[in-house]
């Protein structure tokens, strides 16, 4: 299966919030499918965990030139996925897709996810200490069919494809909004961003000095994790050249007092 | 130095006993927390979840893994409140004496250090005595740098446990410090043990773990600078 990745155009969003309801609607009846939850109780329950798109809205510009835009907190399924090298029983995986996924049944609930994510994004579930996050909805791609944020979107301002082509199109995108406009459109996450997260698998049309508003860090990073990755190399090298050098040291000792023993100097640690 | 001023007293009772229950814990710490820090000690948690796996029934190789992190997790957490329990005594106790401690240089300053180190050249390299007082300054140093990472390994930690209203941002920090405060410790540790368990260092070691007391002759040639301490005393 080839890669397919995910884009939301900043421009062609009208708001209407119909991607988030859609994935929550999706998360509750896959519940229902799964047979986890009836009907009832998915729909009533409010699983807070399982709202995977979060909206914040945001003004930008002053009085009377302000306006409202709304970032999203969402997964952006990174290409070297932070999450997924520092979970320790190696629940978090990614699909042949592309997305990167959560086991529930054997995520123990340690949060390192969430501490590792520079967009903040796995939730914790208190109701049963698992940690949650958006799935790309695999099991949907892996059976032909669209996200269910994509689907629901009436604008196609968010779209979803292989990645070459969702790029190519969401570059044509930001040309013609660029040309039309007079200002500087990029494609955020199409290209790496650095090497903590790589690439990302769900890209965003958006004006560059709106970046900030969107909340789109353009250096996502967790720089303790990313020095406890380094600690781990240089803490493997450090406690081999230890072991090594108190060898080598207890050697020497050994030949050492061996020559002073038969020198007659004796054995000063007698 | 004792009544008979044949002995002196090198470890009270209490330091011996918290050093004791110290390795028990870090041993317990480190095996318990290595493969939560890095999968190449996966095989510790796999070795822990088969057995418990085998019992339920369970025999998927995924689940055996998440089995022995959560059971190794609580050992990890028991074993840290634990530590922290009997190191409250021992932290009152070092504190009441903390000015007389031999953790602090004899000598400050750039040529201080630079002395000591020849001091202990001379010991460990050329294998003849040196000017030492209780501790060289290799051990002064091991100590200050055992103590500070077991400061930020403790309060991180508790952090990590108790991390209700901290954002991960936050937390990431703590995360970070745990990690790095232990491998520090642990390169330290290796060198601690190694020469903790030198046949040249015999006396110390029981002294630590049986005695508490070092032969008065053996500290005259051996911690000269401590010897006259203790004779001024």
């Amino acid at each position: 299966m080839k890669e397919q990745i995910k884009c939301y155009d900043t421009q062609a969003c009208i708001r209407c919030f119909a991607c988030m309801i859609n994935c929550s609607v999706e998360n509750r009846v896959r519940l229902q499918r799964e047979g986890i939850m009836n009907v009832e109780q998915s729909v009533q329950s409010p699983m807070p965990h399982f709202n995977y798109l979060s909206p914040k809205r945001v003004e930008i510009g002053t009085y009377p030139n302000a306006r409202n835009v709304t970032a999203f907190n969402h997964c952006n399924h990174c290409e070297n996925s932070p999450c997924q090298h520092i979970c320790p029983t190696g629940a978090i995986s990614t699909r042949a897709g592309g997305e990167v996924v959560i086991n529930a049944d054997i995520c123990i609930g340690c949060q390192s996810c969430g501490d590792a994510c520079p967009f903040d994004v796995p939730k914790y579930s208190t109701e049963n200490g698992k940690a949650y996050k958006c799935t790309g909805c695999y099991d949907r791609v892996e059976n032909g069919l669209k996200q269910s944020c994509v689907e629901a979107c009436p604008t196609t301002a968010m779209f979803s494809g292989y990645a070459h082509e969702v790029i190519d199109e969401a570059r044509k995108r930001a040309a013609l909004y660029s040309e039309k406009t007079g200002k500087k459109y990029v494609v955020y996450g199409a290209d790496k961003l650095n090497d903590y997260v790589g690439k990302l698998k769900w890209i965003t049309i958006v004006e560059e000095s709106e970046l900030a508003a969107y909340q789109l860090d353009t250096k996502p990073t967790r720089t303790a994790i990313q020095w406890r990755d380094y600690a781990k190399t240089g803490g493997g090298a450090l406690a081999v050249a230890a072991l090594v050098g108190t060898t080598a040291h207890f050697i020497y000792w050994l030949d050492k007092r061996k020559k002073k023993i038969a020198e007659g100097k004796g054995d000063i640690h007698e | 130095m004792n009544s008979n001023n044949k002995t002196v007293l090198a470890y009270s009772s209490l330091e011996m006993w918290f050093h004791k229950h110290m390795i028990h814990f870090v041993a317990f710490l480190s095996l318990s927390g290595l493969p939560i820090l890095s999968d190449k000690f996966q095989f510790i948690a796999y070795g822990i979840g088969y057995p418990i796996n085998f019992f339920t029934g369970d025999m998927n190789t995924e689940h055996i893994l998440a089995s022995g992190i959560s059971f190794l997790r609580v050992i990890h957490w028991a074993s840290a409140f634990a530590l922290t329990g009997i190191m409250i005594p021992f932290v009152i106790s070092m504190l009441r004496k903390v000015l007389t401690l031999s953790i602090w240089p004899d000598r400050w300053g750039a040529v201080a250090i630079v002395d000591g180190v020849v001091e202990m050249k001379k010991n460990y390299i050329d294998l003849e005595h040196a000017e030492f007082g209780k501790m060289n300054t290799g051990q002064k140093a091991s100590a200050w740098v055992i103590m500070l990472c077991m400061f930020i390994i403790v309060v991180s930690g508790y952090m990590l446990v108790f991390r209700s209203g901290l954002t991960h941002n936050f937390i990431s920090l703590a995360r970070g410090a745990h990690a790095i405060s232990y491998i520090i410790l642990a390169v330290t540790l290796i060198i601690h043990i190694y020469f903790a368990t030198h046949p040249a260092n015999r006396a110390a070691y029981k002294a630590m773990f049986k005695t508490g007391e070092m032969d008065a002759d053996y500290v005259k040639e051996h911690h000269p600078l401590w010897y006259r301490k203790l004779q001024k005393v």
